[in-house]
């Protein structure tokens, strides 16, 4: 329980910086990395009522999304033309609702089975879609995509939308009460059933409960958000092509997800920010941004399965058990070991990718703040000097990392 | 005529080439449980190295040695990677052979480029072997065809004769007996593993230069894997033939023909439709526009009459 | 309670075959109302899958399973639990992710009538958790009721299992085998436990322990390669010389 409370004082803490942020200053960049963050925020946390709490791990998540994208660009334009008399501020109902409606209808064939098969049909259906989405240019606008204007005159609040502040509000409202929205129904009786579900589908059957219909009606609720999200994200950039129905943004969405950790309420929150801060400033470092990415989700399932908010949340427990002093010494011992390699591994990265997609090798690559000649061997072996360097360091503190242990097991016998 | 029985021909081909991965894919499943997402990112990684190896030496070199190296990779993938997830679940499994799929793509951008490595057919083999109404068919058709036969009298000698074999087949009709039978089961997995995505990359190097080698050519096969081992029914070999097969020629039929709705229209004697309005492609599409839809929209068809897939038996 | 109506259980010819195995080859039983039947047999006879044909976890090849009136055979096992029959398994199986409280809760909710509700909290079901807390009392789990349920130990575990099993106000209960795995002690305390629980209730049990069966049942069915060769008190299966020769005989 204390944790719940710890997360919520963090929760707000967050927020009211949120809502004080683009006051203070008025920078473009922050203001639209805030929208971005609410329309992510929003996405995963949609995202993870199927993973985290059914246990129903989907490939076209994106399929939602893009319905209520699409749906949202329609809408807009034709508020916009006077066909439709409502208020800017509800568009995102009407994303909700596509993605619903999408949602239950691919769902009574998605949910049938779980597991694996369900990841399988879940790509299936998404690369139908996307499919079938490029052979229709008319409705989906083909490569250039569909766009639409949101700055109508029938709103709510009488704010124009044209600035990045105005809109910013509007999604950061829809957001959180999307997000308290679906913090409450994962509490509701259908929210602990489905966790049942995730543990255990067949127990559930013999608890009077059908695990199809819960699976359904679970994707259904993760339909819906995903489709506000995706309204939340026609408001913000205007455009749209079928592209947005595909693998990448699924992908995108499970990996923010994931990186987060699935088994805690507001993990995808932590997940959203860290992937959109990596993407927004990783991307204009490197070209190599993508594989960095991959290689940290492997580490996090690999090392860390409940995510980034678990290494967070595991902290202060480390901290009490070995001791300030405990911490450090290992901190000193891998540190070195650790940071020798990623320095390797970035250079042997940089200097490859330079290499063999540069317009001309010999053009000097800026690396860690120096001009280097990729085709100069010196760098090369710089790089695989500090791998090698790390290798061996590992090695050193795996043997060093026994040794307490046969110091402590005489003690405890002496104490017993 | 003529047209129909190349495409037919082609489309068998190509449907030899989806087992060659699908077999693998199957027979890790049914022995590990795990659906390998990575296994067409080991397919292109089959012909990423044989490219390298034939521009280093010959096709022939590529040919041998790639699918090892392949191989190799995937038993240190199983190693330390599969066997660390493993007790996490399916799911995370499944997940970790996602990420694996990704880096790969990522990592084949970073080591040959974005664009398509200029891998070739072998000299040798690149004249028409027969022609048939004036339609040449090239000799490496013919080569990939019997490679293609080579490797599955090859896994069937492996499953009936040996002792791995037998074990791999008694999993595949009771899953939980392996425990039973106190074998190495790890060491068994790697193997398996190994071997499957071996496979895999043998199929790479015969396809990758009758395809095209460029980085999207893993998802652009995963998926159409994928769709195959569901329709099959998972875990099930011949299932999986025969899914292969079947998209195989579909597709290739597909885009064979062509003739659209409006043409249908008209030669039932009806006026032709307006095409106006949202959709209004409907009325112009090929069957060729159509073929990427249509192994997604055959696999949600089976689902819907048959969950199980066509011979599927398994619960997942 | 003990009434002298109609059966609670009635099965008739009941046939399941896997492929060329038959496995249940042709049962009829009643198990009256309130009664303690245990069924007993040799390994591999097939009382694992006569539960679960009855339990609606395998539909039968052919025969009729009738729950009161209801004709039960070949539905689903939600809507066979639904109807008043609850089950517990052999080998434990129960969410392990989640608190002892949450599973006896989950376990609670559709005979709370709870149902798929999203609208409203499940902390709100106020009978729901008061029931859930004075069951985990009862199976002995209070001080753990916070507890992840895959970090118990086995006993606890097995606990919890019956726990969920007996929660609601099912009439009919199965217990698959519910001792499997205890020690002489736990074994002593769990047969006075499911006295306790039994009392009112219709209740079936598959068992190993011979003192347990026959300190526990008023009924014992023998059951040897898919068919049931007696029925009878337990002093009647003890005397029945066909059932010393199949099973009790084989075991002395």
């Amino acid at each position: 329980m204390t944790r719940s409370v710890s997360f919520l004082l963090l929760g707000l803490l967050a927020l009211s910086a949120a809502l004080a942020l683009p006051l203070v200053s008025d920078s473009r960049f922050l203001t639209l990395f805030l929208t971005q963050l609410a329309v992510m925020v929003t996405f995963a946390m949609s995202y993870n009522v199927l993973l985290g709490q059914t246990g129903l791990l989907s490939f076209g998540h994106a399929v939602y999304f893009g319905g209520g994208v699409f749906a949202a660009l329609y809408l807009i334009t034709a508020i916009g033309g006077g066909a439709l008399a409502l208020p800017l501020e509800f568009i995102p109902l009407g994303g909700a609702l596509a993605g619903l409606a999408m949602a239950a209808v691919l769902g009574l064939v998605s949910v049938r089975r779980a597991g694996t098969t369900f990841a399988m049909i879940s790509l299936g259906m998404a690369e139908l879609i996307t499919a079938a989405a490029m052979v229709f240019p008319s409705v989906f606008g083909g490569e250039q995509g569909v766009s639409t204007d949101r700055m109508v005159d029938v709103t709510l609040t009488g704010l124009g939308y044209g600035r990045p502040s105005e809109i910013y509000l509007l999604v950061l409202v829809w957001a959180l009460v999307s997000v308290a929205l679906m913090v409450f129904l994962s509490r509701s009786p259908l929210g602990r059933m489905a966790n049942a579900v995730r543990d255990n589908p067949q127990r559930v059957e013999f608890l009077g409960y059908d695990p199809y219909w819960i699976r359904f009606l679970q994707f259904c609720i993760a339909g819906t958000f995903a489709g506000l999200a995706g309204s939340l994200f026609a408001l913000t950039f205007e455009i749209a092509n079928a592209e947005v129905f595909g693998l990448r943004t699924s992908a995108n969405v499970l990996i923010a997800t994931y990186l987060g950790g699935i088994t805690y309420v507001l993990g995808p929150v932590v997940g959203a920010f860290v992937v959109l801060l990596l993407e927004l400033n990783l991307a204009r470092i490197t070209d190599a941004w993508l594989f960095y990415y991959g290689l940290l989700f492997l580490a996090i399932i690999l090392f860390a399965p409940r995510g980034l908010t678990g290494i967070l949340a595991e902290l202060p427990g480390a901290l009490r058990r070995h001791g300030a002093a405990g911490c450090l010494r290992r901190a000193l011992v891998w540190g070195p070991a650790v940071l020798s390699g990623l320095v390797g591994g970035v250079m042997l990265v940089e200097l490859s990718y330079h290499l063999s997609n540069s317009f001309d090798p010999s053009d000097p690559l800026r690396l860690f703040w120096r001009d280097v000649d990729a085709t100069n061997w010196g760098v090369w072996a710089l790089a695989l000097g500090a791998c090698a360097l790390s290798a061996a360091l590992v090695l050193r503190a795996r043997r060093g990392g026994r040794r307490p242990e046969v110091v402590v097991t005489p003690l405890v016998e002496e104490g017993s | 005529m003529d047209t129909f029985a190349f495409a037919v021909v082609n489309g068998l081909l190509y449907g030899m080439l989806l087992f060659m991965l699908a077999s693998g894919l199957t027979l890790i499943f049914s022995l590990m449980g795990v659906l390998n997402f990575a296994h067409a990112s080991f397919f292109m990684l089959g012909a990423y190295f044989a490219y390298q190896l034939s521009s280093i030496g010959n096709f022939w070199m590529g040919l041998v040695l790639a699918p090892l190296l392949v191989g190799l990779l995937g038993a240190t993938v199983e190693r330390y990677g599969l066997r660390v997830v493993h007790r996490h679940g399916h799911v995370a499994e499944l997940l970790f052979t996602f990420g694996l799929a990704y880096l790969i793509e990522e990592l084949v951008r970073l080591v040959w480029g974005r664009q398509p490595v200029p891998y070739r057919i072998p000299e040798v083999l690149d004249f028409p072997l027969f022609s048939i109404g004036g339609i040449d068919y090239s000799a490496y058709r013919a080569f990939m065809f019997a490679i293609a036969v080579l490797m599955f009298l090859g896994l069937l000698a492996l499953l009936k004769r040996t002792r791995v074999g037998l074990m791999v087949q008694a999993a595949l009709s009771h899953p939980d007996v392996l425990w039973a039978l106190g074998h190495n089961v790890p060491r068994l997995f790697m193997l398996v593993f190994g071997g499957g995505v071996a496979l895999a990359g043998l199929a790479g190097v015969i396809g990758g230069n009758y395809l095209v080698t460029e980085p999207g050519m893993a998802h652009q096969m995963g998926t159409i894997l994928f769709v195959i081992v569901v329709f099959g029914g998972l875990g099930s070999l011949l299932g999986a033939f025969l899914a292969s097969i079947l998209i195989g020629i579909l597709q290739t039929l597909m885009v064979a023909f062509d003739g659209t709705l409006t043409d249908l229209v008209v030669s039932l004697g009806a006026a032709a439709p307006q095409a106006t309005g949202p959709f209004r492609e409907i009325w112009t599409i090929t069957p060729a526009n159509l073929a990427p839809v249509l192994p997604y929209l055959l696999l949600v068809v089976l689902l819907i009459v048959r969950p199980r897939g066509l011979l599927g038996t398994r619960e997942t | 309670m003990m009434t002298a109506s109609g059966p609670a259980l009635s099965i008739r010819d009941l046939h399941k075959d896997f492929g060329a195995a038959q496995i249940i080859r042709g049962i009829s039983l009643d198990v009256r109302e309130g009664s303690f039947h245990a069924v007993i047999g040799p390994n591999g006879a097939g009382k694992s899958t006569f539960f679960n044909l009855i339990s609606g976890r395998f539909a039968p090849t052919s025969g009729k399973i009738l729950l009161g009136d209801t004709q039960i055979s070949g539905m689903r096992p939600y809507r066979i639990n639904r109807l008043g029959l609850s089950r517990s398994f052999q080998i434990t199986n129960i969410f392990n992710e989640m608190s002892v409280f949450e599973n006896i809760r989950c376990a609670l909710m559709w005979p709370g009538r709870a149902g798929y509700c999203f609208w409203r909290r499940a902390s709100g079901y106020r009978r729901i958790g008061a029931e859930a807390e004075r069951l985990i009392e009862e199976i002995g789990l209070s001080a753990r009721a916070g507890e992840k349920a895959g970090n118990l130990s086995y006993a606890e575990q097995r606990a919890l299992e019956v726990g969920m099993t007996i929660a609601g106000d099912a009439r009919v209960l199965l217990f698959d085998e519910p001792t499997a795995g205890m020690n002489h002690n736990e074994v002593e305390q769990f047969s006075g436990f499911l006295r306790k629980v039994a009392v009112g209730r219709t209740v079936m049990m598959v068992e190993h322990d011979m003192n347990v069966v026959f300190s526990l049942a008023d009924r014992v069915s023998v059951l040897v390669y898919g068919q049931i060769i007696a029925t009878g008190t337990p002093e009647e299966i003890r005397q029945d010389p066909a059932v010393r020769e199949a099973y009790l005989g084989a075991e002395a």
